[in-house]
């Protein structure tokens, strides 16, 4: 029996280590919820890095999309999604490769495949967004840190050793980050029988294995998750009165002014100015946030809030919120990285709320960022001036 | 071994040729032992999962 079990998981730990080899989600646009931890579903990032090089031809500048759900395209349908806007307005010089999830940080996903993907594809830009005064954490979000974990055991990211004091005080710290020391336990076993990879494999192509909260029935349960379709709504369907009700205003006001207020402090001549621990932390976590010697090439995208909520900001608040725009894109610029921001001109009618784009938004977006690319293209080298 | 050969049907198991028996029951210990791994491989899988979905919420 025991030469069977040893059998077993050699062949097992092989098959895990041969699916990632060819991508099987054909025709990816993006991460849809069946294919992430909303419907307990965590893709691997061999996965990703499969989905990368089915779309991306060597001799293509590599565009990889991270950053949360606005940048994932949510209330955007799939064949009017913003990234394939962009793909199209960059041309076949570039492949463009939309590896966002929903409530994810800067530094998830999409930045680790990036940076697995380093050598492979060194012409690559990677792109992601975050608030105006917000950063990311070296070690990512509790909630997609299991694709850092792939790839940190698997010894596939660069040397980066703030990056490594941060996943230490995880796992130090249970009962401030519960189930970190599990996690690596399991990466480490991972790392030897690629169980991942592998049933990622069967969930998609053959059958998925346990009912979830979202598919909780029988007819679901069980169906491939590379079966689903990408059914993302479209906010253009929803009437604008719909999205932007008098019943929520009051709360997105509010967090729309909280994204600054905190931050900055009137001097004695009654200007804004940022709060010195406030500033200073923010620079700590932007050059925290990447290797440094991946910051050139990595585009950070500030997201600005919609306008029908930014226009009833006082003019006092207004002067706050566009020093704080411009503090952030100076604070990216300064520690190595490319910033733009976005929103500032856009209509009310290219937001679907507060913070995520409808589809003429993100053709806006997409022309931003495509001249962004070219230009942060022909400065690393990528293209001749 | 013995006892599952046993329970699966010793008479049976008897009647056969010792070399036919004793490879039939190498190539059953073996199966029982794929089938372990491959139960094994799933379990991993499916305990490093979280037991609950990510809920996602916009801020």
């Amino acid at each position: 029996m025991l030469i069977g079990l040893g059998v077993g998981l050699l062949t097992l730990s092989i098959a895990g280590r041969v699916v990632p080899y060819t991508d099987w989600h054909p025709d990816f646009n993006r991460f849809t919820p069946h294919l992430t931890p909303e419907t307990q579903y965590e893709p691997t990032i061999g996965e990703l890095c499969a989905i990368v090089r089915a779309n991306c031809r060597p001799d293509q500048i590599l565009v990889i999309i991270g950053g949360n759900s606005i940048l994932q395209g949510v209330g955007q349908p799939g064949q009017m999604l913003w990234s394939r806007r962009l793909q199209e307005i960059l041309g076949d010089r570039y492949a463009v490769v939309n590896l966002a999830f929903r409530g994810s940080e800067a530094s998830d996903g999409g930045a680790v495949a990036a940076e697995v993907l380093r050598q492979e594809f060194p012409r690559q830009i990677y792109i992601a967004n975050v608030a105006p005064l917000g950063a990311a954490s070296p070690a990512g979000s509790d909630s997609y840190r299991f694709m850092l974990f792939d790839a940190y055991y698997k010894g596939l990211l660069l040397d980066f050793p703030r990056r490594d004091e941060s996943i230490q005080t995880y796992i130090d710290n249970p009962d401030v980050y519960p189930g970190t020391a599990l996690k690596v336990f399991f990466a480490r076993i991972d790392r030897i029988l690629r169980y991942r990879d592998f049933w990622n494999w069967w969930s998609s192509n053959l059958f998925f294995t346990f009912p979830t909260a979202r598919t909780p029935d029988v007819r679901t349960a069980y169906k491939p998750r590379g079966s689903f379709p990408d059914s993302e709504p479209n906010f253009d369907d929803i009437p604008f009165q719909e999205r932007f009700t008098d019943r929520i205003a009051p709360v997105e006001m509010e967090i729309t002014r909280m994204a600054t207020s905190v931050h900055y402090e009137k001097d004695p001549s009654g200007n804004w100015q940022w709060i010195l621990a406030y500033k200073e932390g923010f620079k700590g976590h932007v050059r925290d946030a990447f290797p440094d010697e991946l910051k050139p090439r990595t585009l950070i995208v500030l997201s600005r809030n919609s306008p029908y909520y930014t226009r009833q900001l006082n003019a006092d608040e207004s002067s706050r919120e566009e020093l704080a725009v411009r503090d952030a894109l100076a604070g990216w610029r300064e520690a190595g990285y490319s910033s733009i921001d976005y929103g500032r001109d856009f209509a009310d009618t290219d937001y679907g709320d507060r913070t995520h784009l409808t589809v003429s938004g993100g053709r806006k977006l997409a022309t931003l960022v495509a001249a962004e690319v070219e230009a942060m293209s022909e400065r690393l080298g990528y293209i001749g001036r | 071994m013995d006892s599952l050969i046993n329970r699966l049907g010793s008479r049976v198991w008897q009647k056969l040729p010792p070399p036919v028996a004793a490879l039939a029951s190498h190539a059953l210990s073996i199966g029982v032992g794929l089938l372990v791994a491959l139960i094994l491989h799933y379990l991993l899988y499916r305990l490093g999962l979280p037991s609950k979905p990510f809920i996602y919420v916009v801020f």
